[in-house]
C-alpha cells in the first residue's frame, strides 16, 4: 500500500480548464464552398512573416490565405462554435449526436478543436464560460 | 453501478465513471477512473505470494502522507482498513486489502470533490472482489463495454483505446494463439458496407477453408467466419480460426471477436461461434447528462 510515486489521483484533471473555455470562429475566415453533404472549405488569411522585407518579399510571395477543408462532422462542430457555447456543451452535444460517452466525445472534440486552433480557424477564450 | 473486471479484480462503479488510464501489467499496475471533471477512483494492485504486514505498511504510509495531507484519520470501511485526509480541495481515502485467492494486494483510492461520501465509498469497497479463473480455465475481463472470457494462460498483450474504437489482444507465450476483441462506435460515419462484407474484409488471407454463416445472438443478427489458420511459411504454426461480428442495437456499437487458437489450446477454441467468448455490455454506454453548474 505504500506509494511514494505520484499517483493518478494526485494529478489534477488536465481537461477541466478546457471544458469551461468558449470557442469563437475566426471572423476573418471566409467560407469558400459548402457542399451538400455538409463539408466546408474555409480560407483563413495568413500573416506575412516578419523577415519578408524588400527585396526578399519581391521574390518570395507567401500565400495570402490558408485553405482548410472540414468534413461534415468537423463542419457541424465548427458551426456550433458560436462564441457562447462552452467546450463542455459542445462535448455533450457531440456525444448525443454520435452516441458516445462523455470522455469519448471530449477526446474527439478537443483533439479536433486543437487542430482547428492550430490552423487559425478557431480562437479560444479560457475562463469565460457560463457558470 | 457498472461492474468492471480487470486483472481478476472486480469492482462496481457509478455509470458515468470512465476508465481513463490503465495498465496491462499483471504483477503491478493501476487503473484510474474519472467522472466528467476529475479522477474519482484508482485501483492499484501488486502481486504478492503472502499477505504483507498491514499494520506496518499503514504506519509507514501515513508518515509519507504527512507533508501533503491534513486531518489524516485511520478508518475501516466495508472491512477495508485505510486512511482518509484532506488534500487541497478534496478528500482522499485510501484503503488496502490482500486477496489470497488471487495473490494480490489491492489498494483502492476514492477521491471526493468536497466532502467525504462514506456511503458511496462503502458501496465501492464492498463491491471489490477477486474474480479467479473459472473451473473451465477461463479468466474473465469486463471492460470498455465488453465481457470477455480468455484462457487463463493467455496474457494481455496489446490494447488500443480511442474514442469509439477499442481493441484488446490476448495471446499465449508460444504458438499462434491470438484472441482479439474489438468494439467500434460512430458506425454511420464509416460503416458503408453490409456487416458480412465488412467481416470478410477483416479476415486475414491466412484463414483457409473459410466458411461464412449468419446467425442470431438472442434477437441480434450475427455474422460468423470460421476456418483454419494456415500462414504461408514452413515454420509458422497452424491453428483454428473463428470470428464473429454483430451490431448491438442497444448501444449502436459494432462488436468483433477473432480467435486464432493453436492445437495445444483446442479445448478453449469457440469453434464456429466466436461470440461465446465475448458479450456486449450496453450498460457501459451512458449519454452524458446536461451539465448543471460546476
Amino acid at each position: 500500500m505504500k506509494s511514494e510515486r505520484t499517483t493518478t489521483s494526485e494529478l489534477p484533471a488536465l481537461w477541466q480548464d478546457l471544458l469551461s473555455a468558449v470557442l469563437l470562429r475566426n471572423q476573418a475566415a471566409e467560407v469558400l464552398d459548402e457542399a451538400p453533404d455538409g463539408s466546408v472549405m474555409l480560407a483563413v488569411p495568413t500573416r506575412k512573416p516578419g523577415f519578408l522585407i524588400p527585396p526578399f518579399s519581391w521574390i518570395i510571395r507567401p500565400p495570402r490565405e490558408r485553405l482548410t477543408h472540414l468534413d461534415p462532422i468537423g463542419a457541424s462542430l465548427w458551426r456550433a462554435c458560436d462564441g457562447r457555447a462552452t467546450v463542455e456543451s459542445l462535448v455533450e452535444k457531440f456525444a448525443i449526436q454520435h452516441s458516445l460517452t462523455f470522455h469519448e466525445s471530449r477526446v474527439s472534440v478537443t483533439s479536433y478543436v486543437t487542430s482547428l486552433l492550430r490552423r487559425g480557424v478557431l480562437a479560444v477564450a479560457v475562463g469565460t464560460g457560463q457558470p | 453501478m457498472i461492474d468492471w473486471i480487470w486483472r481478476q479484480i472486480g469492482v462496481s462503479l457509478p455509470p458515468d465513471w470512465e476508465m481513463l488510464q490503465f495498465s496491462r501489467e499483471s504483477k503491478r499496475g493501476r487503473c484510474a477512473f474519472a467522472d466528467r471533471r476529475r479522477f474519482r477512483f484508482e485501483l492499484n494492485w501488486h502481486a504478492f505470494a503472502a499477505e504483507p504486514d498491514f499494520d506496518r505498511m499503514m504506519t509507514d504510509y501515513a508518515s509519507t502522507l504527512d507533508a501533503n495531507w491534513h486531518d489524516i484519520q485511520s478508518l475501516r470501511c466495508a472491512g477495508w482498513p485505510g486512511l482518509t485526509g484532506r488534500r487541497e480541495h478534496e478528500i482522499v481515502s485510501r484503503f488496502g486489502r490482500y486477496f489470497p485467492l488471487i495473490g494480490v494486494l489491492v489498494e483502492a483510492v476514492v477521491i471526493h470533490p468536497e466532502t467525504r461520501d462514506s456511503e458511496l465509498e462503502s458501496r465501492i469497497l464492498g463491491s471489490i472482489r477477486p474474480v479467479p479463473v473459472d473451473p473451465e480455465g477461463y479468466q474473465r475481463w469486463r471492460t470498455f463495454g465488453m465481457d470477455l472470457k480468455v484462457p487463463a494462460s493467455f496474457s494481455f498483450a496489446e490494447s488500443q483505446v480511442q474514442p469509439a474504437r477499442c481493441g484488446l489482444l490476448f495471446q499465449s507465450d508460444k504458438g499462434p494463439d491470438r484472441w482479439i476483441f474489438r468494439r467500434y462506435g460512430m458506425l454511420k460515419s464509416w460503416l458503408k458496407t453490409p456487416l458480412r462484407e465488412w467481416l470478410e474484409s477483416q479476415t486475414d488471407p491466412a484463414v483457409r477453408y473459410r466458411r461464412l454463416e449468419s446467425g442470431l445472438i438472442h434477437t441480434i443478427p450475427v455474422e460468423r467466419v470460421h476456418g483454419e489458420w494456415r500462414p504461408r511459411g514452413l515454420l509458422l504454426k497452424k491453428g483454428l480460426y473463428a470470428a464473429s461480428a454483430w451490431i448491438d442495437p442497444r448501444d449502436q456499437r459494432l462488436y468483433h471477436v477473432q480467435c486464432i487458437t493453436s492445437k495445444s489450446n483446442h479445448a478453449f477454441h469457440p469453434r464456429e461461434r466466436a461470440e461465446k467468448i465475448m458479450a456486449s455490455c450496453p450498460e457501459f454506454f451512458s449519454l452524458p447528462k446536461p451539465s448543471i453548474g460546476k
